[in-house]
């Protein structure tokens, strides 16, 4: 029951957000909405985790070992981005940026999008999985267009005709999946359920089932950033409102990651895990080596760190991929941790972008007089994006690093690492640029304190400690890699 | 049945040598239309499954509701409210587009008809007109550079892997055929406003000038 309640919440608050005429009654909805929705998807991922069984209500909702860090991300994720969005939201009207009556639909399109992004991690039907991930992109592609200017249209766009086309892909892949389904069950009774292919995985077509994969993992693919798939990401990041874009980079990607993963696990238990496998670090390594040019010779800031999402859903697919200890359990911390940072770096930058009026690199300027607090966090997203200690990325990178050493030996290892000083190399840069710099002389040194640092740097404080005290010995974690393990 | 999907087939091609939206948005209806009775009669006419009357039928009734009367509805009155001139700019003549339509057709008999697709059970009777809308749906997407083409192409790839789904599986489970066809209807909707919405801001539905984005 509680499953059903973490996704009604916030469909049922945002047809409530329709009612009040007031400013401050939407938001409060809004980020009440979040916070109760939140609070179940703790309780639900506590009742998985303590005696590590699966829960599930009717045949539609489940939540197993492998949702529970998709669960608490989107529950941490869109909370801090509800809050933020109130401070986001009111800047916006004072400066002209969005009507006060624009305030009701972007609220209710949140709660609907993050409603969305549950119910992809919830089902257990493959096919409701895609239904729900395709739902995000019609939602989110109002939302990332909201602000209705050229540039924002033409990202919006791109946005919806790419994910619509690349998720067709993945719907012939499903096809493919049932057609193994009902080949294998002689007539009988076929659901899509995923719990039920894998417990006849080893009777299903084994050629239907690769074939299938490829569709779904350029389909889902497409989704996640993938390249090459990815040229919709970097528009939709840059153009859309900032708690959008950390919605997007930080929850929306792992979404279609999730679904990768359970069509993976799928796959394995039919043919065995080398042919996926393969294909995730192929796409992973792609992703990162294609990405690092963008980064380097980048001039916005939000296509920056969109382009830094895709090298490190490159990362992640790699750490999934290579599937021994290691691998999995870097990956595991690396989506958790970048979800967190990247969504804390992308709500810092959009404060600091409104106040400079751009979000050209070589015009912001002294970020440090001009919005000191702001920028400690801004500076501290970024170091633990870039994947400095003694943040949680910089642990997950060393452990995905180990992996590959010890799968594939010392060159692929180097290569894997250079690619990273690199990326962190250029995040230096970027940062000496834009902090360690003279300030616009026409900006004054105004800043005062308020909720909403506070509830950005709680973020800040969850990466030090993934990064300081989470060890491969913490039983949670091992349970959740030992789960994934067991399916490839 | 071949019959229909000579129409399906047939009113695809044909789309790639028009220039004119609302007569795209015709043909369209007639692709959709075949496609809902297709949706009904592949599965009552199929050896070796048990007909399932009420699933077909709520599955075609759905396509018809859809596909044949409320997206293309969608789409005209997008069309009419713009008021924009019903040719479209293409990529290339016309006749060249439908040449490569016909040559995409025959790479799909090939590939229906390859020993790979028939060992691995990813063919059957009428997947070859599938596989041929799938790759015309795609090619009009290219070629034709309007919004409203785009949302068009879009279509008439879905109606192929619909028709794709039914005449591989006999139908996909209904609770899958009604979230997918609400999805498409939902994203239908709103494609046609975000043409408004770009058509008032660049007084144009020209794909070309979606060009400002870039590295």
């Amino acid at each position: 029951m509680i499953l059903l309640f973490i996704v009604l919440i916030p469909l049922i608050f945002s047809f409530l957000c329709v009612l009040p005429k007031e400013k401050k009654a939407i938001q409060l909805l809004a980020i009440c909405a979040m916070m109760i929705s939140s609070l179940f998807s703790f309780i639900a991922c506590f009742c998985v985790l303590s005696p590590g069984r699966t829960l599930f209500f009717s045949n539609l909702f489940a939540i197993d070992l492998l949702s529970v860090p998709f669960v608490l991300i989107i529950a941490i994720v869109s909370l801090i981005c509800a809050i933020s969005s109130v401070n986001y939201v009111n800047r916006d009207i004072e400066i002209n940026e969005m009507k006060k009556s624009y305030v009701k639909p972007f609220y209710v399109l949140f709660l609907l999008f993050v409603c969305m992004m549950y119910l992809s991690v919830l089902c257990q039907n493959l096919g409701l999985i895609w239904v729900s991930i395709e739902a995000t992109t019609v939602i989110s592609a109002l939302l990332v267009g909201f602000y209705r200017k050229r540039a924002s249209l033409e990202a919006a766009w791109k946005y919806i005709i790419l994910c619509t086309v690349g998720i067709a892909f993945a719907l012939v892949g499903l096809i493919l999946i049932y057609q193994a389904e009902q080949i294998s069950l002689f007539n009988g009774v076929e659901t899509l359920n995923w719990f039920k292919l894998m417990s006849y995985g080893k009777n299903l077509d084994p050629n239907l089932m690769k074939i299938s994969f490829i569709f779904l993992m350029v389909g889902y693919g497409t989704k996640a950033g993938i390249f090459p798939m990815h040229t919709w990401l970097p528009d939709a990041h840059g153009q859309s409102p900032s708690p959008i874009s950390a919605l997007l980079s930080g929850v929306l990607l792992n979404c279609a990651v999730y679904a990768i993963l359970r069509q993976h696990l799928l796959v394995s238990s039919a043919v065995g895990s080398e042919f996926s496998s393969n294909l995730l670090i192929g796409f992973g390594v792609l992703s990162m080596i294609f990405s690092v040019p963008f980064i380097l010779t980048q001039r916005d800031i939000k296509r920056l760190f969109a382009y830094s999402s895709v090298e490190h859903i490159g990362i992640i697919l790699i750490g999934f991929g290579l599937g021994n200890f290691f691998g999995v359990l870097g990956a595991i911390l690396h989506m958790f941790n970048h979800s967190i940072g990247k969504s804390t770096l992308f709500l810092s930058t959009g404060s600091i972008v409104k106040r400079y009026g751009s979000n050209n690199i070589g015009r912001l300027k002294g970020i440090g007089q001009v919005k000191p607090i702001t920028s400690i966090i801004f500076v501290c997203s970024l170091l633990a994006v870039a994947g400095s200690p003694p943040f949680g990325i910089f642990l997950s990178e060393i452990y995905i690093a180990y992996a590959i050493f010890q799968k594939f030996g010392f060159f692929p290892g180097v290569i894997f690492l250079t690619l990273i000083a690199t990326v962190f190399a250029a995040f230096m840069y970027y940062l000496g640029k834009i902090y360690f710099s003279n300030q616009r002389p026409d900006f004054k040194f105004k800043e005062k304190i308020g909720l909403q640092h506070i509830f950005l740097s709680i973020p800040i404080i969850i990466l030090i400690i993934t990064g300081c005290f989470l060890t491969p010995s913490i039983n949670i974690i091992s349970k959740i890699v030992e789960y994934f393990m067991r399916g490839i | 049945m071949d019959f229909l999907c000579f129409i399906f087939l047939i009113s695809s091609l044909w789309m790639l040598s028009t220039r004119n939206i609302t007569k795209s948005v015709y043909l369209l209806i007639f692709q959709s239309l075949s496609l809902s009775i297709l949706m009904i009669g592949i599965p009552m006419f199929s050896m070796g499954y048990e007909f399932n009357f009420f699933h077909s039928a709520i599955a075609a009734l759905l396509t018809f509701f859809v596909k044949v009367v409320l997206l293309p509805l969608i789409i005209l009155r997008v069309n009419r409210k713009l008021r924009s001139n019903d040719l479209v700019p293409m990529n290339m003549p016309q006749g060249l587009s439908l040449l490569i339509g016909i040559f995409l057709i025959g790479f799909s008999q090939i590939l229906n008809s390859s020993g790979f697709f028939s060992i691995s059970h990813l063919s059957s009777v009428y997947s070859f007109y599938a596989i041929s809308s799938i790759l015309i749906g795609c090619f009009y997407m290219l070629s034709h550079r309007a919004l409203l083409c785009q949302i068009i192409g879009i279509i008439v790839m879905e109606n192929g892997i619909f028709l794709y789904s039914v005449s591989l599986t006999n139908g996909m489970p209904l609770i899958f055929e009604f979230g997918t066809f609400f999805d498409l209807l939902v994203g239908g909707l709103v494609m046609g406003i975000m043409t408004n919405y770009i058509h008032g801001l660049f007084e144009s539905t020209d794909t070309e000038n979606l060009s400002e984005l870039k590295g």
